[in-house]
C-alpha cells in the first residue's frame, strides 16, 4: 500500500473529503475507510452524507435517523480483515431535532422550536444548515469516542468550503446585533425609532406574520444561546485539531480542479491539515509514454501503408479503418493524459501530497470494487519532465 | 420572434421560440457549457440573448472568453449578454422600481438584515431569483433567457418557491407577487427546462429522479434532455473482430511491426476505450428506458481534453445545432 495513504487511515482520528459535485467525494470516503477497516486493528465509521443507491446498498445503508449500521466484511479473505467497519448516513432533520433536544433550557421551549414553520424550513431545507449539522455530527460521533477513525464526506455545497466555516458562522449568527432588530417588537412593545424603517419594509415585503414567526424562532433560539456557541467553537475545535486531516478530492478536468485548488488555498488560510489531495478517475501512464504517441501518430497518417505490411488474409480497408481508429484513440487518451499532468502541475500542493486513483470503468456496486479503488490510491508523479517509461 | 428561417429542426425552433429556459444538471455534466451553447446559438439566430448564472460561480462568463460578470448584465458577444443572480441586489431592484422607498439608497443595514431572513427562511432566497428572471420576462426585455440553473436538487425548491411560499407568507407583497411569476413559469410556451446529464450511472439515476420530482413538485414544462459527454459508437462488427485479432490474436505480430514497440500501450488505450464506450452505450440506453414519452433527447459528444472556453463552445453549438436540425 502507498506510504502516504498509510499514514492516513493511521495517523488520524477524523478524515474529511472534500470536492466539486461529481468528483467521487462519498466513493473515496467509502474507499478509504474500508481500507483502513481491512488493514488496521481500527473500528472505523463512514459518516456519509448522499450516497449514491448502489453504495448505500452495498454498505447496507438504511436511509433514516442517523443510524450506525455494521458493514459485514467478513467476506474479504485477501487481506483478512484487522479491523471493523461501520457506516452512517446523515439525517439532517434528525441531527437538528436532537441539537434542540440538548440545548432547549426546558421542555416547552423544545415543543415551541420544533413545531415552528421557520425551524422546520432551516432544518428540513436550508442548505447550508447541512454544512453545519454534518460537522455537527461528527463532532457528536467524535465525543462519544466509539470510533478509531471517522470518515466522513461533505454535502454537495454551492461552495466546497461553505461547512469549513458554518460553525463560525452559526456562531455570529446568533450573537449579531441583527437578531435583536428582528425580535426586539416582539420583545417589547417600546420599539425604538431606529427599527422603523427596517419594520416598514420588511412588513410590506414579507408580510407580518412571516416576520413574528421568524422573531419567535430566534427568540425561542436565543434561549439556547450560550450552549450553542461553545458547542460551534468546539466543533470547529476539533477540525482544526492535529487528529483531524482534509482529503481533498478532484478529476482531472478544468472545473473539478480549479475549485480543488481553491479549497487547498482555503485550507491553508485556515490553518487545517492538508492529509491528501486525491485526483479520481486518473488516466493510465501508458498514455504519456511518448514513444507510443509517435507510434499513434503515425498509424493515423499512414494507415493504409501499413495495413500492407502483413496483414494476410484480411480487407486491406478495414484494416486501415482499424488502424487508424486505434491510433486516433491512442492520440485522444495521450491528450487528455497530458492535459490532466498540466492541470496537476498547476496545483499548488506540494507534489508528495497527491495521490491518483485509477479510472474506474463501473460504478461502485460492492464492497470488492470498493476495496479495488483504496487499494489502487497510489503517489501521483506530477513532474512535468522526464519519460514515465524511464 | 425567432427572426427568419435558420437550419433548427422543430425541437430547435420551439426552444427558441421560449422566453425563459432552465438549463440544469447535477455538478460535472457540463451544465454551464452546454448553457452557453445554446445562448450562443439563439444569439446568432438573431435573438436577444440573457444567459444568467445562479448559484454563482461567476465564470458562465469564461464560455465566451469573457471575464467574470455581476448582476448588471454584461455584453460578451453581438446579441449576447451575462449575468450572475444575486439575491441581494435582485431585493434592492426590485424595492428601487416597484416600491420607490427612500431608504433604499443606502441599503446598507438592511440588506444584512434581509442577508439573516433570507438564510431563515429559504423560500426568500428562491422567490428573489425566480422573480428577477419572471421580471425580465414580463418586462420583455429579452427574446430569451437561459438560465445556469442550481444543481439538480435545488432547482425544484427554486420552481416551486411561488407555490411553497403560500406556506410561509400569508399576507405582504411576496404573497402577492407570486401569481403573476406562478403563470410564467407554468406557461409551457413562454418557460421551459432542459435537463443536462452524462451517460454515467450516476448522473443518469439521478437525472431520472429529478425529472420525476419536477413533473411532481412543479409545473414546468421540461422541453429536452441533453446527453453530454458522449463517446462514439465502439467498433462496427466487422471492425471489432478485426481489432481482436489485432490485439490478442493471430494479427498480433503484423501489429507488433508496425508500432515501433508501442503495441501493448496501443492495444490498452483502444481496449480502454472500447470499455468506455460500451459502458457509456449501456447507461444511454438505461435513461432513454426510464425516460417519459414527449421529452427529446439530443446528444453531444465528449471533446476530449478540451478547456472551457469560447472554441468549446463553439463545437458543443455546432454538435447541438446538428442534433436539432
Amino acid at each position: 500500500m502507498d506510504d502516504l495513504l498509510s499514514k492516513l487511515i493511521t495517523e488520524n482520528s477524523i478524515l474529511v473529503t472534500a470536492g466539486a459535485g461529481g468528483v467521487g467525494k462519498t466513493t473515496t470516503a467509502a474507499a478509504l475507510g474500508l481500507v483502513a477497516a481491512l488493514e488496521t486493528r481500527r473500528k472505523v465509521l463512514i459518516l456519509t452524507v448522499d450516497p449514491a443507491r448502489r453504495l448505500a446498498d452495498a454498505m447496507g445503508l438504511a436511509n433514516f435517523g442517523n443510524v450506525v449500521t455494521r458493514v459485514d466484511i467478513s467476506g474479504f479473505a485477501h487481506p483478512h480483515p484487522h479491523g471493523a467497519l461501520y457506516a452512517a448516513m446523515l439525517d439532517t432533520k434528525a441531527s437538528w431535532d436532537d441539537l434542540v433536544a440538548r440545548y432547549a433550557p426546558n421542555m416547552r421551549v423544545r415543543q415551541e422550536i420544533l413545531a415552528n414553520p421557520i425551524y422546520a424550513n432551516i432544518s428540513g431545507r436550508f442548505v447550508q444548515s447541512h454544512d453545519y449539522i454534518a460537522m455537527e455530527a461528527l463532532y457528536d460521533i467524535y465525543n462519544r469516542g466509539e470510533f478509531d477513525l471517522i470518515v466522513v464526506d461533505t454535502p454537495p455545497s454551492r461552495n466546497a468550503i461553505d461547512f469549513l466555516d458554518a460553525p463560525e458562522r452559526m456562531a455570529e449568527f446568533f450573537s449579531s446585533k441583527l437578531l435583536r432588530w428582528i425580535t426586539a417588537p416582539y420583545r417589547s412593545r417600546l420599539v425604538s425609532a431606529a427599527f422603523k424603517p427596517f419594520y416598514q419594509v420588511a412588513d410590506r415585503i414579507l408580510g407580518s406574520q412571516f416576520l413574528a414567526e421568524v422573531a419567535e424562532f430566534f427568540m425561542l433560539f436565543q434561549s439556547m444561546y450560550e450552549g450553542f456557541i461553545e458547542r460551534a467553537n468546539s466543533v470547529a475545535g476539533v477540525l482544526r485539531s492535529p487528529q483531524c486531516s482534509f482529503v481533498v478530492v478532484a478529476t482531472p478536468e478544468y472545473v473539478p480542479m480549479r475549485e480543488a485548488e481553491f479549497f487547498l488555498g482555503a485550507l491553508k488560510e485556515r490553518e487545517l491539515n492538508l492529509g491528501a489531495m486525491i485526483v479520481n478517475r486518473s488516466l493510465p501512464d501508458y498514455l504519456r509514454d511518448p514513444h507510443a504517441r509517435r507510434a499513434a501518430g503515425s498509424m493515423v497518417a499512414e494507415s493504409a501503408k501499413l495495413a500492407e505490411r502483413g496483414f494476410a488474409g484480411a480487407d486491406a480497408k478495414v484494416v486501415a479503418s482499424v488502424l487508424a481508429e486505434v491510433g486516433s484513440t491512442f492520440v485522444d487518451f495521450a491528450g487528455l493524459a497530458a492535459e490532466e499532468r498540466s492541470l496537476l502541475a498547476t496545483l499548488s500542493v506540494e507534489h508528495k501530497r497527491v495521490l491518483r486513483a485509477p479510472y474506474l470503468e463501473t460504478d461502485v456496486a460492492d464492497l470488492q470494487a470498493l476495496a479495488r479503488i483504496g487499494y489502487n490510491i497510489k503517489s501521483a508523479d506530477i513532474s512535468t519532465r522526464g519519460n514515465p517509461r524511464k | 420572434m425567432v427572426p427568419g428561417p435558420h437550419p433548427l429542426g422543430q425541437l430547435g425552433n420551439e426552444l427558441l421560440s421560449r422566453r425563459l429556459v432552465f438549463v440544469t444538471g447535477k455538478g460535472g455534466v457540463g451544465k454551464s457549457s452546454i448553457t452557453a451553447a445554446l445562448a450562443r446559438i439563439s444569439s446568432r439566430a438573431g435573438l436577444k440573448t440573457l444567459v444568467c448564472e445562479v448559484d454563482a460561480k461567476g465564470d458562465v462568463a469564461a464560455n465566451f472568453g469573457a471575464e467574470h460578470v455581476g448582476f448588471k448584465p454584461k455584453s460578451v458577444a453581438p446579441n449576447l449578454y451575462v449575468m450572475a443572480m444575486d439575491t441581494e441586489e435582485a431585493l434592492a431592484e426590485y424595492l428601487r422600481l416597484n416600491l420607490r422607498l427612500p431608504i433604499i439608497t443606502s441599503l446598507g443595514p438592511l440588506a444584512r438584515a434581509f442577508d439573516f431572513v433570507a438564510n431563515a427562511a429559504p423560500g426568500v432566497k428562491e422567490i428573489l431569483v425566480v422573480g428577477k428572471l419572471s421580471w425580465e420576462v414580463r418586462e420583455r426585455n429579452w427574446d430569451i433567457i437561459w438560465v445556469d440553473a442550481s444543481a439538480s436538487g435545488h432547482i425544484v425548491s427554486q420552481l416551486a418557491s411561488p407555490e411553497g411560499i403560500s406556506e410561509l407568507f400569508k399576507l405582504g407583497i411576496v404573497k402577492e407577487q407570486t401569481a403573476w411569476m406562478q403563470e410564467i413559469l407554468s406557461d409551457p410556451r413562454t418557460t421551459s427546462l432542459v435537463l443536462v446529464l452524462t451517460p454515467e450511472e450516476t448522473p443518469v439515476t439521478e437525472s431520472l429522479e429529478l425529472l420525476e420530482r419536477l413533473r411532481y413538485e412543479t409545473s414546468i414544462h421540461v422541453e429536452a434532455c441533453v446527453v453530454n459527454k458522449v463517446l462514439g459508437e465502439p467498433f462496427a462488427a466487422g471492425q471489432a473482430a478485426l481489432f481482436t485479432e489485432i490485439a490478442h490474436g493471430k494479427y498480433r505480430e503484423d501489429f507488433e511491426a508496425i508500432s515501433e514497440g508501442s503495441a501493448d500501450a496501443l492495444v490498452a488505450a483502444s481496449e480502454l476505450s472500447h470499455g468506455l464506450r460500451t459502458l457509456r452505450s449501456e447507461q444511454i440506453r438505461g435513461f432513454l428506458a426510464g425516460l417519459d414519452e414527449g421529452i427529446e433527447t439530443v446528444f453531444v459528444p465528449y471533446f476530449m481534453g478540451a478547456e472551457e472556453g469560447t472554441k468549446l463552445t463553439i463545437e458543443i453549438a455546432e454538435a447541438l445545432m446538428e442534433e436539432m436540425s
